[in-house]
């Protein structure tokens, strides 16, 4: 990651990548990655996602780049470095940048199989296909600090029994004093890891592992993760006589350069002042650092601030500054809602401090801890936020706002002042927001309050081209009863739209029933998947979903699915969501394959719209013992209901068919749960990257009251969110939270129940299947021609197998 | 079926002048279409007026600078108020870049840019003129 930062800080001035030969090596077989959010792709993140370094880009720029390659030596007297294939590569000057290696503690067997590390993809990938092949039911990771527990989290959501062994007495005892971490224990015990403190890993049972053996008990386990810290990868310049810290690290100066003057280290395999840091931050940082020092300019690095807030485990924490036992202390603690919150006080001065499940007011006392600002009012700053008395504190220029690039609330400002006024121009001039993304809510505020406080108007308008933020945008259309992008352009906007627009219009007119969506000028408006109602992949081929509702299939239409995919050679996935998806459909295949799906008796399944997903389901009372109503039943009429209902994003659903829950509908924009009484109702839950669980709005609902609170909630959702908020989000924005929902939904405090309905009627009334509308017009399949003056050429993908599947090559 | 391999290095003939496409009224307003001139592909976009200027055309290359898919003609068309002028866009459908449609060049981030070909329309006929002396598709 570090070096990744290095190249491009280096590249960006056009001078210095025009004078410069770069070559750059990487152990690694991928691109540089976000290794920060490596977690992220057990939850749907894709290589693609993570990747942090643009190869076309490196390309454009004559950067040789060779992945998949370790330099085995470096020599420093001819200044060369050695492949592993035997090619030497000449330097005149040389960046090490190689991270660090997971320590792996040395005990009997700890290399059985089984036994995994967790930093890279590769890891990753290891890790679930492990899984899944030897059908591993018990987990164990060894060590429970940061990354430890952030692997348990990993281990756990692949569905395994998951266990944390620690030495120490506690959880992250690095960052945590007893306190802090009891009150965290209480969260991980919530979400059923099992801890073990102080045990002491003594060897690792059976060949591949069966379990993990301790002094005193042996946990059972078909994997195992040690996260027992990490050790800089220093052994290139070790066997090179660099300096070598005494913890390990290649010892460096405040210009990063090493022992040899033309060698420097950054990132975790640097030791600056005898400390190795573990965070990108600084790393960044020293990459700074260097990139400056090769064009000429100095800019020392001075050690780097440690402080870190993050989600963890979806718990909110947040460590920064010092603190000694001696220390003041303030604290507050509530076990019943886990939050503990704690500062250290010397001679009246914040020194540093720990905050679990609540992390408000963490810049404020972050920047007290720096100095930056005085340390006034800690006790009220610490008792937890209660509503009301949201942050009126005026924050110095000198505080931090972006931690991963060291970006100060001041650079922010003068950049604003300076001409910067969105968000997108913020973050390219400062690079706040670039890092983990964490702080990008606390920049566009800042942003937001800074344009007002300089007299620009400030418009939540969703583009340049239309000064109204999507809901009023969503009401002029309503109002006036536009059917097309050209009477909304012309009445209220400018120029010709741009990529952000053209979908919210385009989403907003098929929201209220405008018809087929690739018809009249409602063609160029359709983002890239509602284009050729599909799901484009990476090279440019199309994977096709069908609807499947509730997940209920016949064997004859699983059968012809699969007869599709073979004649098509699709490469086949079971989804999340109860589905199956069909990948590497070319552009004019489209029609004849979704032609074939709709002939088995299947639809449109709209995953390539912000529109209505799935309605997953348990198999409820049918089948299950404990089932006390038909959740499949319930499932299937919801999702013919609300199939096609297009909304400022995607929507999923799920119904279980008793409190065991199944089918995970509190994890769901609208979740359905059976009673013995009827269905108890969730709102905004979420998954995915910022997991949320639903509320629960309504209890014991009749199927009748169920639809009709889901009518009104879903309209009343698509009229007012935001552009691509979810429903978790736009939960969060609604002042009065779900009280404030019920009396609109129950009570119809606005007087708008019957609009709802009405509007929610006519979709109902409007559905049509858009592939089966497709196929019903000749006219409509000019979209699904590659080449307009070649109708029968079209282009060739190129294809490798993969596990007897065609996927698309690298 | 004739099949055009995107990564392979152009061997064919070197197309050379104007190539008629097809009838400039074949191709939608404010939504690409795809065209292959020997074997280079071609995205071609159609804006409608601004106001009460002209139509106008454009043609690019159809391969993604990004990720070497195919796909730009897919893109959505767009506009960028830069004072004195508007300047008409196209995003990549993969990774939502906007490219300039006269000049081709990446207006997000220093990316590569696309590049631009020479079109004109004779008798209601849609021509593309590749550059002189054949052309290699880049990807
Ligand atoms: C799961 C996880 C979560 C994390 N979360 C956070 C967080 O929330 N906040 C935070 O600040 N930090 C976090 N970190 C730490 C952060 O990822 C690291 O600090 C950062 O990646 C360090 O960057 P680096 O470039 O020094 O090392 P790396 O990113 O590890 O890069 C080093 C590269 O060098 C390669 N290499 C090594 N030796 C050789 C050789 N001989 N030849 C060629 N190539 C070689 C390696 O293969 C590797 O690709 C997390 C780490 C992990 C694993
Ligand atoms: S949620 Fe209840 S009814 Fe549904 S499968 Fe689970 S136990 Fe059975």
């Amino acid at each position: 990651m570090v070096g990744q930062r290095f190249v491009d800080e280096l590249l960006r001035d056009p001078t210095t990548a025009a004078s410069i030969e770069l070559t750059v090596i990487g152990a690694e077989r991928y691109p540089a990655y976000d290794r920060v959010a490596l977690s992220s792709y057990f939850d749907g993140a894709t290589l693609d996602d993570l990747t942090i370094s643009n190869r076309a880009e490196l390309a454009r720029l004559g950067v040789d780049l060779r992945l998949g390659w370790a330099v085995t030596a470096i020599n420093r007297d001819q200044q060369i470095v050695e492949l592993a294939d035997g090619q030497s590569i000449a330097y005149d000057q040389l960046v090490l940048a190689t991270g660090s290696t997971p320590f792996v503690p040395p005990i009997p067997r700890a290399d059985s199989g089984g036994c995994f590390v967790y930093r890279t993809i590769d890891d990753l990938d290891a890790i679930s296909a492990w899984c899944e092949e030897q059908n591993v039911e018990q987990g164990a990771v060894v060590g429970g600090g940061l990354l430890g527990l952030e692997a348990a989290n990993a281990l756990r959501n692949l569905g395994l029994e998951t266990h944390v062994v620690e030495m120490a007495d506690r959880l992250m005892p690095q960052q945590l004093d007893a306190q802090a971490s009891a009150m965290l224990q209480r969260w991980v015990d919530e979400l059923e890891i099992t801890t073990h403190l102080g045990f002491a890993t003594q060897t690792i049972e059976g060949e591949p592992v069966r379990a993990l053996v301790g002094s005193d008990r042996e946990i059972a386990a078909q994997i195992v993760v040690y996260s027992a810290g990490i050790r800089p990868c220093d052994q290139l310049a070790r066997d090179a006589g660099l300096v070598i810290g005494e913890r390990g690290g290649v010892v460096i100066d405040d210009d990063c350069r090493t022992s040899d003057p033309s060698i420097y280290a950054i990132g975790e395999v640097a030791c600056h002042a005898g400390q190795i840091y573990g965070l990108v931050g600084p790393g960044y940082a020293m990459a700074s650092t260097v990139a400056a020092g090769l064009a000429g300019e100095s800019v020392p690095f001075e050690g780097a601030d440690t402080s870190t807030k993050l989600k963890l485990l979806g718990v909110d924490v947040a460590c920064f500054g010092t603190t000694n036992p001696s220390d003041d202390r303030i604290e507050f603690s509530d076990p019943t809602s886990k939050v503990h919150r704690r500062v250290s006080v010397v001679g009246g001065l914040v020194t540093g401090g720990v905050l679990i499940g609540d992390i408000s007011n963490y810049d404020v006392l972050h920047a007290m801890s720096l100095g930056v600002m005085p340390s006034t009012n800690v006790g009220s700053l610490l008792a937890p936020a209660n509503e009301g008395s949201a942050t009126a504190i005026e924050l110095p220029d000198a505080a931090q706002i972006c931690s991963c690039n060291n970006v100060t609330r001041g650079d922010c400002k003068s950049a604003i002042s300076e001409g910067c006024h969105t968000l997108v121009e913020l973050k390219a001039t400062t690079t706040a927001g670039t890092g983990c993304g964490g702080c990008v809510p606390d920049v566009d505020r800042l942003l937001q309050s800074e344009l007002e406080s300089h007299g620009v108007a400030v418009k939540r308008s969703i583009c340049e081209h239309f000064d109204y933020s999507r809901q009023e945008l969503f009401d002029l259309i309503r109002f006036h009863d536009y059917d097309s992008w050209a009477t909304v352009l012309n009445g209220h906007g400018s120029g010709r739209g741009c990529e952000i627009c053209r979908p919210t219009v385009a989403s907003i007119l098929a929201s209220l029933s405008n018809g087929y969506v690739l018809d009249g000028d409602q063609a160029g408006l359709q983002d890239t998947n509602d284009h050729a109602l599909s799901n484009m992949q990476r090279n440019g081929t199309y994977s096709v979903v069908p609807r499947v509702p509730g997940g209920e299939i016949t064997p004859d239409q699983l059968i012809a699915l699969g007869e599709i995919a073979r004649d098509y050679e699709l490469y086949t996935k079971i989804t999340g969501a109860q589905r199956v998806d069909l990948f590497g459909a070319q552009l004019h295949e489209l029609p004849e394959i979704w032609s074939r799906v709709i002939d088995a008796g299947l639809e449109s399944g709209h995953a390539y719209g912000k529109a209505l997903r799935t309605v997953k389901s348990c198999v409820g009372d049918t089948w299950c013992r404990y089932g006390v109503q038909d959740s499949v039943s319930m499932a299937i009429l919801l999702e013919r209901r609300y199939r096609g209902l297009r909304a400022p994003h995607k929507l999923k659903s799920a119904v279980s068919g008793c409190t065991r829950e199944c089918a995970e509908a509190q994890s769901k924009d609208f979740g359905v749960i059976a009673t013995e009484n009827g269905w108890n109702l969730y709102l905004c839950g979420n998954g995915g990257r910022t997991p949320r669980h639903a509320d629960l709005f309504a209890v014991d609902l009749t199927d009748d009251e169920l639809v009709a609170y889901l009518d009104r909630f879903l309209m009343f959702y698509i009229r007012t969110a935001d552009r691509l908020q979810r429903t978790a989000s736009w939960f969060e924005s609604l002042d009065g939270g779900v009280d404030y929902l019920r009396s609109v939904i129950i009570d119809d405090s606005l007087g708008i129940c019957d609009e709802l309905e009405a509007d929610m009627a006519a979709h109902v009334e409007q559905y049509e299947c858009e592939w089966t509308a497709t196929l019903s017009d000749p006219s409509r399949l000019n979209h699904f021609v590659e080449f307009v003056n070649a109708p029968d050429t079209n282009s060739v993908p190129v294809w490798i197998s993969e596990r007897g599947q065609r996927v698309p090559s690298r | 079926m004739t099949a055009v391999d995107p990564n392979a290095i152009d061997t064919a003939e070197p197309v050379e002048g104007w190539i008629r496409i097809c009838p400039a009224d074949a191709v939608p307003v404010d939504r690409g279409v795809a065209a292959l001139v020997g074997s280079t592909m071609v995205a071609i976009f159609r804006l409608s007026p601004l106001g009460d200027g002209p139509e106008e055309w454009f043609a690019v290359s159809h391969i993604d600078p990004r990720t070497g898919a195919p796909v730009m003609a897919r893109g959505l068309i767009g506009s960028v108020e830069r004072a004195p002028e508007a300047i008409a866009t196209v995003a990549s459908p993969l990774h939502k870049e906007r490219y300039d449609l006269r000049t081709g060049v990446c207006l997000d981030g220093q990316g590569a840019g696309l590049e631009v070909f020479e079109l004109r329309i004779i008798a209601q006929e849609l021509e593309v003129k590749l550059p002189s002396g054949g052309h290699r598709q880049e990807t």
